[in-house]
């Protein structure tokens, strides 16, 4: 069976709600506690051209639609992801490869399904058919990006003010303390 | 030139280990007219302040660090024992040392740290006083740029105050110290080595709340004053350059050390005039006992049998307790130690074990991107933030020391070419029932405001506050080096490490390492020897 007749037949797209559920945990193939597998090929660095770091940053974005989450308490911005992207692709281990396997996942979603059921694809396929280099690209690409999403100012979303990783501001400045006292 | 052969270079002073001790020796040395310094390093380059390290750090599944790679790992050390050590996760074998990845808590220890002896017929007397070493905890306080806040009438008392004001305790500790104050316990913040303002052309936090890799170098790290003297002509810092023994002239008289270059495989010898042991708590006494000779058939120092003995560290306890709803959203904002209390760190607790507890600032904390990739809605993820949470009070426990807890080397060497490590502690260094008393210390703050009690007990061992094992006395009867750190028996040859501290206290020992180091070379320095 060729695997995108798999992926079209176990395929399950659900259509964005509004505020709420999203993710049914029984088809979420983000297993954390799985062994992480190795990064393909961390010795391959390149740049990645502007195009593909935009397709990227779609990726990326989609995770507040997918959640319901405003992206204006955001400051990942397409500026910061080509930093992220760059240093991550430039310096070893580098994430070249891993990305470029995203990317054409990606195209390879978006052509069966379109730009936007890709997407949704990206974020819920089926644990029992996953698409190919799934493994390398939930880990080091989806699983990131999520991360990056919180970290860079949606944590707001849940009423904080500051969160690991978030470059609050100077904590000596009491028109900014970045935590509530 | 042929691997393993034996090339010699020459020093003035030459320094084991480029952690704290280490540049904190050079650094003095230099500023007093030293010429060519030559520090020896085992480890690699570590990238600080680095930014794809920084994204690497926040951003990967496992928090991926710079410096992961150097732990101990689990071949690299055997033990046995009463709660037998595993130190791997502890140590950093690296350019700048372990202070590359510390907390930066920076309390000074109690008076009465300095007389456990006197105070309770147990291990040694430190033969200076805690006023004696007062000036040099503002100076030690100063080169690290601690933040802090003075407590009126803190028994730690202080002629100076801090170089920095202390940050603003946040929400999160709202209910400890509403639990603290019922009971009418004294609390404060933790000191430390973080700026509150720019200080030492160092940057002003922005609170991260990744202390274990400041993107900024907001916080003190070992690599800061070798990046100083980086550019210094009198100042040599040689990676990858693990020093395997050290060559005696005469008994009393060290004349240089023999080390390998790991990158090329070669064995060298480097002649020096003075040598300090900078390489910490276990490596120094390894290498003294090593270093056999005609004039130490038993190793440096080791006449009396007392070089690796007398092994502690601080026990860490924890106690957890919680609520079931968080209406408040209370969330570890800052990620950094903020609450401490002394309450327990007192000489009335000395003889079972002082206590100094703070406030874990990991916990409560919900990771919201963990609980993303799990599958969760953003309704799941606002639910779990408003609901059960869980507080983790915990502390460190002043150890006893004892004669019989000794590190020693094992067979074999590590990939960077260490002996490895033998620990051995058939004694314990505190009682079960000083343990649980601490713990139901923290049980009851945590019934003062109504929380159910978690999960409580000690961490394993890792050695993080390792120290004693050369430790310093008045006679070479009772320890190893004396009180400017040189070694008992020789002219020149110095112990800069926690090997030296006598006893510890329950408070984090590196800011009273840092001002024992300062009164040491003052005092050398004073004497004017030839080498500087
Ligand atoms: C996880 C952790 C957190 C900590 N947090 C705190 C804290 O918050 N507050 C506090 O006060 N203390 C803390 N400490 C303790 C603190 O890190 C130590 O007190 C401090 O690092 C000691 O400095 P040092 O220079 O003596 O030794 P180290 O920092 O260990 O440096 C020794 C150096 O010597 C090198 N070396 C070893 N053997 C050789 C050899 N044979 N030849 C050449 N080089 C060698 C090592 O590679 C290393 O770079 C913490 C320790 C750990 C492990």
């Amino acid at each position: 069976m060729e695997p995108d007749n798999k992926q079209q037949k176990l395929l399950e797209l659900r259509k964005h709600p509004s505020y709420g559920m999203m993710l049914n945990p029984l088809l979420t193939v983000l297993q954390p506690t799985e062994d992480m597998p190795p990064l393909p090929n961390p010795g391959t660095t390149g740049s990645l051209v502007p195009g593909d770091i935009t397709t990227l940053y779609n990726i990326a974005s989609y995770t507040g639609f997918f959640w319901d989450i405003p992206n204006s308490f955001s400051a990942f911005t397409l500026e910061e992801l080509t930093e992220f992207v760059n240093l991550k692709t430039q310096i070893q281990p580098s994430y070249f490869t891993v990305y470029n396997q995203a990317l054409s996942l990606y195209q390879l979603l978006s052509n069966e399904f379109g730009p936007q059921g890709a997407l949704s694809f990206l974020y819920t396929p089926n644990p029992l058919y996953p698409p190919p280099n799934w493994d390398a690209v939930r880990w080091y690409v989806i699983q990131e990006f999520l991360s990056m999403f919180i970290t860079s100012g949606n944590f707001r979303f849940y009423g904080w003010v500051n969160y690991p990783g978030w470059m609050g501001g100077p904590y000596n400045d009491p028109s900014h303390l970045p935590y509530r006292t | 030139m042929n691997k393993n052969s034996t090339a010699t270079q020459e020093a003035n002073v030459i320094i084991v280990g480029s952690g704290i001790a280490g540049s904190l020796v050079a650094n003095m040395l230099l500023a007093a007219g030293a010429s060519n310094v030559v520090m020896l390093e085992a480890g690699a380059d570590i990238p600080m302040e680095d930014h794809r390290s920084w994204y690497d750090a926040i951003s990967t599944a496992h928090n991926q660090l710079p410096y992961d790679s150097t732990y101990d790992l689990q071949g690299d050390f055997t033990s046995s024992g009463v709660e037998p050590w595993n130190i791997q996760g502890g140590r950093i074998i690296g350019r700048g040392g372990s202070t590359i990845h510390w907390g930066g808590w920076t309390p000074r220890f109690m008076p009465e740290d300095f007389c456990l002896k006197t105070n309770t017929g147990l291990g040694i007397d430190w033969p200076f006083a805690y006023a004696d070493l007062e000036p040099y905890y503002c100076l030690a306080e100063q080169y690290l740029g601690v933040a802090g806040i003075t407590q009126e009438g803190q028994r730690d008392w202080r002629s100076q105050a801090y170089p920095m004001a202390g940050p603003v305790l946040p929400l999160t500790a709202q209910p400890i110290i509403s639990a603290l104050q019922q009971s009418g316990y004294i609390f404060g913040n933790m000191p430390v080595a973080r700026n509150t303002v720019t200080y030492n052309d160092k940057p002003q936090c922005i609170t991260t709340g990744t202390c274990y890799y400041c993107p900024i170098g907001a916080r003190f790290t070992g690599n800061q004053p070798l990046d100083k003297l980086a550019s210094n002509p009198n100042f040599t810092l040689m990676l990858n350059s693990p020093v395997t023994s050290l060559v005696m002239g005469a008994k009393n008289t060290v004349t240089g050390v023999q080390y390998l270059d790991t990158t090329t495989g070669q064995t060298q010898i480097m002649s020096g005039v003075a040598v300090f042991l900078c390489s910490g708590a276990f490596e120094i006494p390894k290498l003294m006992q090593l270093s056999t000779s005609a004039f130490w058939p038993d190793g440096i120092g080791n006449d009396n049998d007392l070089v690796g003995r007398y092994l502690v560290a601080n026990p860490y306890i924890y106690c957890s307790g919680g609520a079931s709803t968080n209406p408040e959203l209370l969330q570890q904002e800052l990620n950094f130690p903020n609450l401490c209390s002394r309450q327990w760190d007192t000489p009335e607790e000395q003889a079972t074990g002082k206590f100094l507890m703070n406030m874990s600032y990991e916990a409560p904390l919900v990771n919201p991107a963990a609980l993303m990739y799990e599958g969760n809605s953003a309704a799941q993820i606002a639910a779990t933030v408003t609901g059960p949470f869980l507080y983790e009070l915990q502390g460190g426990i002043s150890p006893t020391p004892s004669y019989n807890n000794r590190v020693t080397s094992a067979s074999g060497t590590t990939r960077y070419a260490l002996p490895r490590t033998a620990f051995n502690t058939p004694d314990e260094i505190v009682s079960q029932d000083t343990i649980n008393r601490h713990i139901n210390n923290m049980i009851q703050l945590y019934e003062n405001i109504g929380f159910t009690v978690g999960k409580s007990g000690a961490y394993p061992q890792r050695g993080d506050h390792a120290s004693s094992t050369c430790r310093m006395a008045t006679t070479d009867s009772d320890g190893v080096v004396d009180d400017t750190l040189k070694v008992f028996g020789t002219d020149n040859l110095y112990v800069a490490s926690n090997a030296a501290l006598p006893t510890i206290g329950a408070a984090n020992l590196t800011l009273t390492l840092v001002a024992t180091i300062m009164r040491a070379m003052d005092k050398i320095l004073n004497s004017r020897p030839s080498w500087v």
